[in-house]
């Protein structure tokens, strides 16, 4: 049972509100879902999560700052019971194998299906965070075992990273 | 091993009951005339405080205190209004600098402490865009500028009592990228009284890092 990842923005956005009616989600909710040539960026997780801390990582290190980082994840079976086109493609992180080997583009997505994909994003997905600092360490990990490209990392990574 | 909110699990039925008023601690006028502000318009504010801090009390440091804010707030109009419309414009992202980032950088660079109060107070009034105000309270979080600590931390403070869960949410992650245990009490409090499950795990997740990595003398 593998898993989607998908970075999010306002984690708030997910959580169930009192005026909200039963398995209905947040309008704004699908700001976290922006297309672009209408495609979306995922990352596949292994079943046993063994490359979860790696991507986050690499998705960090390429920020402007250290800061928390918020993700929603999925079983990848609901999303395929959605019918959408998962495509392997190049991501970008500054982890060049993670880029290569896990990095999917959901692509020619219709306004149903993205509005189909927030409603199983919040009723079916963890919502999870990870704070400055363990992102931080993470970052430090993946760097020294090599696996995060220390020339992919930014400027304002480095600086803090130095500090 | 990396800490994660306790929430990461399936989607859970929530509820949030309506968020009390926040109890004025300190004696200080201007934390008096924030606690009021609070819960007055941006349009109102200049006379609200003026009410507070100017009117019939005999005590001349507040009078000329709450003067030098008044003035203070006409002469910052103009970059706080610069400042929230960038804000609006262009919604803070996590771990990235972007142009309202550095705005707000630039402000505290060339304001004094009274600066950032009068942000506060228009960031408090009702007529604020709850989304603008978390953005801003989270970039006010990490910026570096230790004289306006105090009153960056009472922002944070303020807000945690925000009806919008989003506003909630960045006031304690802002109070543990201020590092300033003097928080802590505040977040504690949050904690006890928020009702969205989610919303109470990041907030512990903010309080387990004030905790850890909160230093007694922030931002040196």
């Amino acid at each position: 049972m593998a898993f989607l990842l998908r970075k999010v923005d306002r984690k708030r956005r997910f959580d169930r509100l009192p005026w909200l009616p039963e398995a209905e989600i947040q309008a704004d909710s699908l700001r976290e879902f922006a297309t672009r040539n209408n495609s979306l960026s995922l990352w596949e997780i292994e079943s046993d999560c063994s490359n979860l801390s790696r991507i986050i990582a690499a998705l960090g290190a390429r920020r402007d700052s250290l800061d928390k980082f918020d993700y929603a994840l999925i079983d990848r079976r609901y999303v395929d019971d959605l019918a959408v086109q998962l495509v392997p493609r190049p991501g970008v992180s500054s982890d060049p194998e993670a880029n290569e080997r896990w990095h999917q583009e959901m692509v020619e997505l219709s306004g149903r299906k993205i509005f189909g994909l927030a409603t199983l994003m919040t009723t079916h997905a963890k919502v999870c965070r990870i704070t400055r600092r363990s992102i931080e360490d993470q970052i430090r990990d993946f760097l020294d075992r090599g696996f995060i490209d220390p020339d992919a990392v930014s400027d304002g990574i480095r600086a803090a990273l130095e500090r | 091993m990396s800490r994660q909110s306790s929430n990461c699990t399936f989607s859970e039925s929530q509820d949030h009951g309506a968020v009390p008023a926040p109890k004025v601690r300190g004696p200080g006028s201007v934390l008096f005339a924030s606690w009021h502000l609070f819960r007055t318009s941006a349009s109102e504010s200049n006379v609200a405080l003026h009410r507070i801090l100017v009117g019939p009390q005999p005590d001349l440091a507040i009078h000329r205190s709450a003067s030098d804010l008044l003035e203070q707030a006409e002469e910052l109009r103009p970059d706080i209004d610069r400042l929230l419309h960038v804000a609006t414009e262009e919604p803070y992202r996590d771990g990235m600098l972007g142009r309202a980032f550095d705005v707000v950088r630039s402000f505290l660079a060339k304001t004094s402490v009274a600066g950032v109060q009068v942000l506060t107070s228009r960031l408090l009034s009702r007529w604020m865009n709850d989304e603008v105000a978390a953005d801003v309270v989270r970039m006010l979080g990490r910026a570096k500028h230790p004289v306006s600590l105090d009153d960056r931390r009472h922002l944070a403070e303020r807000l945690l009592y925000s009806d919008s869960p989003l506003a909630r949410d960045s006031a304690a992650v802002a109070l543990a990228d201020l590092e300033d245990p003097r928080g802590i009490e505040a977040l504690e409090d949050a904690i006890a009284r928020e009702q969205i499950p989610s919303l109470k795990a990041d907030m512990r997740l903010a309080l387990e890092d004030l905790v850890h990595y909160g230093v007694s003398t922030p931002e040196s």
